[in-house]
């Protein structure tokens, strides 16, 4: 697993849109199994769990889902490596894990928000923060 | 011999030439003083670029007559007679190095750091010392003869005989030119360069590990004023160190002797504990026998203290000063509100200052300047150590989350939208006048107009602020606040103090006080319990009846009042809390009748609060209903309230508390809602002379807390009555119309019509001696108990 | 070699053979045949002046004469097994390295009281437990609060 990312290279251009389909997926495939081992050395045990992040790094994929350009694909798989290879080599410390892929962009404040219908802009602010 | 080593000979012996010349001085014009002279006098006045006076002091001359002309490096500056050469240096926009003066104490001159070259004198002099003059006529043709005439009149001759000196005016023309006073010439510099030698020389090179490092005024003056080098090589002296109590540590060592401190203690403190012992170099502070510095003001000698001697205990090794930021706020922990400086890192607040107000000329004490800054003059430059040192409290003991009690009679943390949801829904079940509402010592303005109008939109009027007692008086203005003004205390001539010992209610109304009593022999008659003054005083009586008998005329004491030109009387607000404070109120009133105490031109009737919510409650207008509510109370806000008496609620009321320190008041609780400290929130406080003042957020609220009037409002919409205010300034423009004085930010707004209106009163006084009102300085309220510092101070100095 | 086989049969008769075997192996004799290592060792030792043996029970020898310039101080550690040069305490360091000819139970005597530190030998790769991990770390069972405030306890009545 190791020497698999650490060998980890984007070859040139995918000529296609299949290819960098292809590619996604490939890549998708490595992250995944990439995920035990992470978990083994940020260990993540006790704050998530491996299907956890393997839907945190399937949402992180979807979420360009709407790039058919084959070029900005390979930019975004480059990136995508770069961040696989810093995760698995250490290069993170477990908070920036934590921050990023467990936590996730909302925050640990979640707001349901089913129960703040009809309450007013001041009263959803109130209960997120003190500072608004 | 080759060529190497006569070359290097020749090196070594040139500099043995060099070693015994040399000199430290910075200023080779001094070698050639002719050159110098001739350069010096080269300044042609005309010509020079406008100066700004230091920290935009402006010059107010009482008496026109007394205007008195001098030359600062060639300006002209007209300043009143009586100044200094260092305050006219400073009119004119130069500012001289000092480390013994101060303006707010005795002139020492004992430093020797202001030293400047007066024009024809044959030495430097130094200027914190010396007068300004309007005639400074000094007559020598061979240097030996110094004569200073001021007015025609022989003022001080030095070398010659005193008929040799009117002989002298007599047959010269000694009408001379002005006094001419030189700040940057080489013989100045010179001067300072050397003072700052000897500073030096035993002043020890632990910059590095004092906590004054980044705000000595040794090192920025060293390095503005000083050598590059010293020529000292032999062993520093070291000092022991003195034991001054919990709060100020010292390292004696630094010292400079400079007398700041000593003079402070005896001058301003009003404690003789500290002292300079031996001579020479043996110099040093001391307490000669080994003793606690026991007063309440102990703490600004670390802010006067030029150098890292003494340094603030609490702090020491915590912080550098350049990691700090200041936030500018105002202290809440009595009823002054000292103006103060909140020194914070992050979320931490490191330590409390009092605001400098450094910009302003530092000689305001004397009245002969007047301050472009419109800040109230409140606390001068000091602060108790109440104010300095409670901050740890503010990170012991702090609710984080919004509790609810359990059944099990256990809090269990919950989100601010349960708890929040349990409080509307029991106030809504419980009949409008069971509601009461109780603002602490600590509430802002913002967060007593909410509260007030919660439960008035819940159909309850019954809110009161602790301290106030449960039937205040807040029809007139002038019958709560402090009517003379803390600044205005200086003008008395006599004081009669009434039930209040205003040393450890308001340490910077007593440090006035004081400095009256030191200045014009004001004469101090008290009534009330034994108590602890550290000025001259009378103690006229312990009860109530001694007011009737001075009303009447009968006591010793009246005779005194009835000749005074501007007397003063304080009440202290530990009356409010008594049965038959409306006589005693009616008492003091026929004594500010009989003696003439509210005049047009003086108003020395006043009433000294012990919170910093009081004034402004009163002027909100939080005033119970029924002086019985808590009795029959189903539903209690305590905003912040921990003081207030609980022992008759009965035991199914609903109890909400709402504050930022688990103190006396969360122990009856059923909810808790963690609120901000007044470190964390911006909020109008009105102190005891009716000054509204503005508290700024330096740090962040910790866990999940809210400001005050936030939760308040957020209540109300869940609750259903949902207040019309979204924002600060929307609550204020709410104030406006209720309270408009409130929002006249830094200024004082004197009350308009006087007690002389209340109506008449029938009750009689009752016998009861009068009770201290605070039991324990240190600890007053919710912060100052949580502090260890101040447990430490009330462990050790409180007597 | 002579003196060796005739002390060995001596110490068999006093302690009788199962003790001597039992004594064989707490000094490493057994151990030693499958560490070449600790042989030498062994071998050195024969002829050798003991210098000292410090808390942990590691004895310092010497040997002057016949032995290569530099090779003639040497330590034979206490735990026969697992041995590391860590296992040396501050003390006698210095006189095996030939730092100070005072040996390790003289420098012991200028060890401070009040702020001297046990000796302890590195763990690497000796599990979680003696891992090092600073003060922040997760893995740390003291990790450190970063919390600047105190919060009430409710548990504290009254």
């Amino acid at each position: 697993m190791v020497h698999m990312a650490r060998n980890m290279r984007v070859p040139p251009n995918s000529a296609s849109l299949a290819e960098a389909k292809k590619r996604t997926l490939e890549f998708f495939r490595m992250c995944c199994r990439s995920i035990p081992e992470i978990m083994e050395i940020y260990n993540l045990y006790d704050v998530v769990s491996p299907s956890q992040l393997r839907s945190a790094v399937a949402a992180e994929v979807r979420k360009n889902s709407n790039v058919t350009d084959p070029n900005v694909i390979d930019m975004l798989l480059f990136k995508g490596m770069e961040e696989l290879k810093n995760c698995v080599d250490h290069s993170k410390q477990r908070h920036h894990l934590v921050g990023k892929y467990v936590v996730g962009n909302q925050g640990l404040v979640q707001d349901l928000g089913h129960k703040d219908q009809g309450s007013s802009n001041f009263l959803r602010n109130f209960y997120s923060s003190n500072y608004f | 011999m080759g060529l190497g080593l006569l070359a290097s000979r020749a090196l070594r012996s040139s500099r043995i030439i060099r070693n015994s010349t040399r000199t430290i001085v910075s200023t080779p014009e001094l070698k050639n003083a002719d050159a110098a002279a001739a350069a010096a006098a080269a300044d042609a006045p005309s010509d020079l670029p406008k100066r700004n006076p230091v920290g935009g002091a402006r010059v107010h001359i009482p008496n026109p007559d007394d205007v008195i002309e001098v030359f600062v490096d060639g300006y002209p500056v007209k300043i009143p007679k009586g100044m200094t050469v260092l305050q006219a240096c400073e009119v004119a926009g130069v500012d001289i190095p000092r480390f013994c003066y101060h303006s707010r104490l005795s002139i020492a001159g004992n430093c020797r750091m202001c030293l400047v070259e007066v024009e024809k004198s044959p030495k430097s002099v130094a200027s914190c010392a010396m007068p300004a003059l309007p005639d400074f006529v000094l007559s020598s043709n061979s240097g030996l003869v110094l004569l200073v005439l001021v007015e025609n009149q022989l003022k001080y001759s030095h070398c010659i005989s005193a008929e040799k000196a009117v002989y002298m005016h007599q047959t010269h023309d000694l009408q001379g030119p002005r006094m001419k006073i030189k700040t940057d010439t080489p013989i100045a510099k010179k001067a300072r360069e050397g003072v700052m030698e000897f500073l030096l020389m035993n002043h020890p090179l632990d910059c590095p590990i004092c906590d004054q490092g980044g705000e000595c005024d040794l090192q920025d003056q060293s390095m503005a004023f000083g050598s590059d080098r010293g020529r000292f090589t032999e062993m520093k002296r070291s000092v022991v160190d003195k034991n001054l109590g919990p709060l100020v540590k010292t390292v004696m060592t630094r010292c400079i002797q400079c007398t700041r401190c000593v003079r402070f203690a005896s001058e301003v403190a009003g404690v003789e504990d500290l002292g300079m012992l031996g001579r020479g170099s043996g110099e040093e502070i001391g307490t000669y026998v080994e003793k606690l510095m026991t007063s309440e003001l102990s703490g600004n000698v670390i802010d006067i203290c030029p150098v890292g001697a003494l340094t603030s205990k609490p702090f020491a090794f915590k912080a550098r000063n350049w990691e700090l930021k200041g936030t500018e706020s105002i202290d809440v922990t009595d009823a002054v509100g000292s103006n103060i400086r909140i020194d914070s890192r992050g979320p931490e607040v490191m330590r409390v200052v009092p605001r400098l107000n450094e910009g302003c000329p530092s000689f305001r004490a004397d009245l002969k300047l007047d301050l472009t800054s419109t800040l109230p003059d409140i606390n001068e430059e000091w602060i108790s150590d109440k104010t300095r040192f409670f901050y740890d409290g503010l990170k012991r003991q702090r609710l984080n989350d919004p509790m609810i009690r359990g059944a099990d009679g256990r809090f269990q943390a919950v989100s601010w939208r349960d708890a929040l949801a349990i409080v509307a829904e029991v106030m809504h079940q419980i009949k409008p006048e069971e509601i009461i509402g109780v603002a602490g010592k600590l509430s802002d303005a913002e967060s007593m107009m909410a509260l007030k109008d919660l439960l008035n939109k819940m159909g309850s009027n019954n809110i009161f602020c602790e301290g106030n007692g449960m039937c205040p008086n807040a029809d007139l203005r002038s019958g709560y606040i402090m009517n003379t003004s803390i600044s205005g205390l200086e003008k008395a001539d006599t004081f009669l103090l009434v039930g209040t010992q205003p040393r450890v209610e308001a340490a910077m109304v007593n440090a006035r006080i004081r400095k009256t009593v030191k200045a014009t022999n004001a004469k101090v008659g008290y009534v009330g319990p034994a108590a602890d003054f550290n000025y001259d005083h009378e103690h006229l009586g312990t009860d109530p009846q001694t007011l009737v008998e001075i009303a009447k005329g009968s006591h010793p004491f009246s005779s005194a009042l009835k000749n005074a030109k501007n007397p003063v009387i304080i009440v202290g607000a530990g009356v409010f809390d008594r049965d038959d404070k409306d006589a005693v109120f009616a008492a003091v009133d026929t004594i500010a009748k009989n003696n003439n105490v509210v005049r047009p031109d003086w108003n020395g009737l006043n009433v000294l609060l012990l919170n910093a919510a009081q004034a402004a409650a009163l002027d909100l207008g939080l005033v119970p209903e029924s002086d019985k509510c808590i009795d029959s109370a189903k539903f209690v806000y305590l905003m912040g309230a921990d003081d207030v008496n609980l022992d008759k609620l009965p035991d199914d009321a609903f109890v909400v508390y709402q504050g930022h320190h688990g103190d006396r008041g969360v122990y009856r609780a059923n909810v808790i809602l963690p609120a901000s400290a007044f470190t964390e929130k911006e909020g109008i406080y009105e102190n005891t002379e009716g000054c509204a003042q503005i508290t700024l957020p330096a740090v962040p609220t910790v866990g999940d807390a809210r400001d005050d009037w936030k939760i308040v409002r957020a209540l109300s919409e869940v609750a259903g009555v949902g207040l019309p205010y979204d924002s600060l300034g929307a609550i204020r423009s709410r104030i406006k119309t209720v309270a408009p004085n409130l929002l006249e930010v830094d200024e004082r707004q004197p009350a308009t019509f006087s007690t002389s209106l209340r109506p008449e009163v029938s009750q009689k006084v009752s016998a009861t001696p009068f009770t201290p009102a605070v039991e324990n300085f240190y600890m007053t309220d919710a912060i100052t108990r949580a502090s260890k510092i101040m447990a430490q101070c009330s462990a050790l100095l409180k007597k | 070699m002579a003196s060796v086989v005739r002390s060995i049969f001596q110490s068999i008769k006093e302690k009788g053979i199962g003790n001597f075997i039992k004594e064989l192996k707490q000094e490493g004799y057994v151990r030693c045949l499958a560490d070449g290592n600790l042989l030498q060792t062994k071998i050195h030792n024969i002829g050798a002046t003991l210098v000292g043996v410090d808390k942990f029970g590691n004895k310092y020898y010497e040997k002057l004469g016949d032995t290569q310039y530099g090779r003639h101080r040497w330590v034979e550690y206490a735990q026969k097994n697992r041995y590391n040069a860590s296992q040396v305490p501050a003390e006698w360091h210095g006189w095996l390295h030939h730092i100070t000819d005072h040996t390790g139970d003289e420098l012991l005597l200028l060890k401070p009281k009040r702020y001297g530190l046990e000796h302890k030998e590195n763990f690497s790769g000796e599990g979680d437990a003696y891992i090092y991990h600073s003060k922040g770390h997760t893995l740390n069972p003291g990790q450190r609060d970063w919390t600047r405030y105190q919060t009430w306890q409710p548990t504290k009545k009254e």
